[in-house]
């Protein structure tokens, strides 16, 4: 059984965790924090995001502990600070891309009018997120003309000809986005975009009892980490 | 010119000549989206476009444009059709029972709440007539609609246009393949240079001669009146695997091989045997694929979508590792790891393909690893290709028939034995349909061996040798092109 939640719960919750890594006082609370984002990715039903965030969380740890073991190596202290901050954002990202795979993009769409976020803001949001498939299927289209040109993607070319294979990757990748966002908008404009005046919505947005609580979870959660998260209960 | 109500009007002439310009026109995207000199007054229904908002025509003209990958807006399917009346703010109800119908008068209800992505060509250009439709338009204005599609796609396209036409709708098409459309039209508009230079009734442009429509620049209209170019080359051609076979050990005498395998640029044979590929789930996508060819060949790959074509290619060029299966170039067996580069595909939008900034620069990177192209051997390539007055330009500024050419250079300036061509005809015109099939045949004259996926019939008669048919991943047949084989291939385009 999966849990459909309303847009809006999905990202009064993305704020809720935003707020809650900014106040967590220490890892204990932040380890709570990561695994009630990670039952909620299961319970939406977003398998994939629930074992990426799981597994790229646990490295995380592994890697910071292995680094407290040389605490005076320079590039133990590197690899260290760079994994924090991974570390800090890891939650937003996880949700998000729980978020992005279980929404529609006309009900992200309409969640925003409903909160009455300005509409060019949420035509941006709305172009931004067609987006990222369009550029994968791009990136992979280049990435074979690179091979066929023996300039592929791999470690060795980066490494002894890093400026080629960046200039190899951005000018077609730039050359094919400009084109392609010129031919989107000229679509979008022959269907109406621009009308002045409230947009309709093909999808119903109600939030039900399941919104309240995943909401109220996370307030829950924002709560706890103010008052001093995991210490707390032991001291 | 007036166009009337329920009238279909065909819209042709050479590349540049300005008819994606007059559709813009019609969908009111000039003046209010392209800016530029505008004299003189469109006037639809009782709009003048000039001084209507392209938001007040939505309702009034539908547009379907040519690449179907950048003309969606949603991810599914069903948010794509209901798009257009969420932007002039129906209410609900109205919008889902709008989608409902579409769906149901166009015949596309299995199509609903799919994602758009995981959509064939042909299956995108359907939802991009059906959002234009959702918004019960009384025009519908096409332009170059089937660019991107196989034969099978264009007359499901035809017959969703011929569903609009019978409805009482306009329709305006702006096409360079006029064949799919014959049975549709009622008038043809011939357009130079910017001006309307001739305009016939259906039947009068039906019957114009193939001389006729040639000096015009214009695509064939019957397909089934179609010959091969009659010069005897398809007798060359290796018919049967044991022809092929003697053809292959002739020159891979201890001595005559060896030589071939130092001088890379001495034309080998190929010989492609029990070829399996696959992808990661499900069914292997070609299995036992095998098929021998001689330099000089230029072979046609054809058969549907989904049948295996661009996964051969792309198998060839190494950008996929075969499952099973050797490919040999000569006696010299290939991994897939070494066969990029000199096998080179040169892709449908070459747009990918071109990465420096002048056209001379592109042809000097290609070889880069190993060792730089002289001057005079680009100088030369440029010369055989026609680029050598563009040689300092931009690739990016380039036409799209330029920039083909283009990479087609640089495969040259790195040795490619063999060049697969994905559709290089696609959406070209009569005169650059021409220019495409010299330039291959200048290729196999120089000892190349070409692959040319395509379904463009015109294209394989004029320059094919020989037909490899796929069929489920399959070699279905394997076939030189003369007038004996020509109705069972034709079969394949009907």
């Amino acid at each position: 059984m999966k849990l459909t939640l309303d847009p809006r719960a999905k990202l009064l919750v993305l704020v809720l965790i935003n707020i809650f890594i900014i106040t967590s006082p220490d890892i204990q609370t932040e380890i709570v924090g990561v695994a009630l984002v990670a039952l909620t990715l299961l319970a939406m039903g977003a398998i994939k995001s629930f074992f990426k965030a799981i597994l790229m969380y646990a490295g995380m740890l592994v890697v910071l502990s292995l680094c407290a073991l040389f605490p005076d190596n320079p590039i133990s202290a590197i690899i260290a600070m760079i994994m924090v901050c991974f570390r800090k954002i890891a939650p937003t990202l996880f949700f998000a891309g729980g978020l992005i795979a279980t929404t529609k993009v006309g009900e992200l769409v309409s969640a925003m009018q409903k909160v009455r976020i300005p509409k060019p803001i949420v035509i941006t949001f709305a172009v931004t997120l067609r987006f990222f498939p369009t550029a994968r299927e791009e990136f992979a289209s280049i990435k074979d003309a690179m091979r066929l040109r023996g300039i592929g993607l791999t470690a060795g070319n980066i490494l002894t000809r890093p400026l080629t294979v960046m200039e190899c990757v951005l000018v077609p990748m730039m050359m094919r986005c400009a084109t392609i966002a010129e031919e989107l908008s000229a679509a979008a404009v022959t269907r109406g975009i621009e009308a002045a005046g409230k947009r309709g919505s093909v999808t119903v947005l109600k939030m039900r009892p399941p919104d309240w609580i995943a909401s109220a979870l996370f307030v829950a959660l924002v709560a706890f980490s103010a008052m001093g998260g995991v210490p707390l209960l032991s001291g | 010119m007036t166009i009337n109500k329920g009238e279909c009007v065909l819209l042709c002439g050479e590349s540049g000549c300005g008819k994606t310009t007059l559709t813009r026109l019609i969908n009111g995207l000039i003046p209010h989206f392209y800016e530029g000199n505008f004299s003189g007054s469109v006037r639809i229904a009782d709009f003048d476009i000039a001084e209507t908002k392209p938001e007040a025509l939505a309702h009034i003209v539908g547009s379907v444009f040519q690449n179907p990958r950048s003309q969606f807006f949603n991810l599914d399917t069903t948010g794509e059709i209901a798009f257009g009346c969420e932007n002039l703010g129906l209410p609900t109800s109205e919008i889902r029972a709008r989608v409902q119908a579409t769906a149901r008068e166009l015949g596309i209800e299995n199509l609903l709440d799919r994602d758009i992505f995981a959509l064939s060509g042909g299956e995108k250009q359907k939802i991009a007539v059906a959002s234009a439709y959702a918004l019960n338009p009384d025009i519908f204005v096409f332009d170059e609609p089937s660019s991107n599609l196989d034969h099978d796609a264009c007359l499901e396209l035809a017959a969703l246009m011929k569903t609009l036409k019978q409805s009482g709708k306009t329709i305006v098409i702006a096409e360079h393949r006029l064949y799919y459309l014959t049975e549709l039209i009622d008038r043809a508009i011939y357009i130079k240079d910017g001006k309307i230079e001739q305009e016939w009734t259906r039947d009068a442009f039906l019957a114009l001669s193939d001389e006729q429509r040639e000096a015009l620049g214009l695509r064939a209209t019957h397909l089934s009146e179609l010959k091969p170019a009659d010069d005897g080359r398809a007798m060359r051609a290796p018919t049967t695997p044991d022809e092929g076979g003697r053809a292959m050990r002739a020159p891979t005498t201890p001595d005559e091989g060896g030589r071939a395998m130092r001088a890379p640029t001495t034309p080998a044979a190929l010989t492609v045997s029990g070829l399996s590929a696959g992808y990661k789930r499900g069914k292997p996508v070609l299995t036992d694929v095998g098929f021998f060819a001689t330099p000089g060949e230029i072979i046609g790959i054809i058969g549907k979508n989904g049948a295996g074509k661009s996964t051969l290619a792309r198998v060839l060029c190494g950008l996929h590792k075969e499952m099973h299966g050797a490919v040999a170039l000569g006696d010299k067996q290939l991994k897939a790891t070494v066969r990029a580069g000199t096998f080179y595909l040169v892709m449908q939008e070459s747009g990918y393909q071109l990465f420096t900034d002048s056209v001379e620069n592109e042809l000097l990177l290609s070889a880069s690893r190993k060792e730089k192209p002289s001057a005079e051997k680009v100088a030369s390539i440029l010369q055989s290709l026609s680029l050598t007055a563009l040689s300092d330009r931009h690739p990016m500024s380039l036409s799209g028939g330029e920039k083909q050419r283009t990479a087609i250079g640089t495969a040259i300036a790195h040795n490619a034995a063999v060049l697969i061509f994905d559709e290089p005809t696609s959406g070209l015109d009569f005169g650059n349909m021409c220019r495409v099939s010299d330039v291959l045949k200048q290729l196999s004259a120089d000892g190349k061996i070409i692959f040319v996926i395509t379904h463009d019939f015109e294209l394989l008669n004029r320059v094919c040798t020989r037909i490899l048919i796929l069929d489920g991943g399959k070699v279905h047949d394997d076939t030189p092109l003369d007038i004996q084989n020509l109705s069972h291939i034709k079969e394949h385009f009907t």
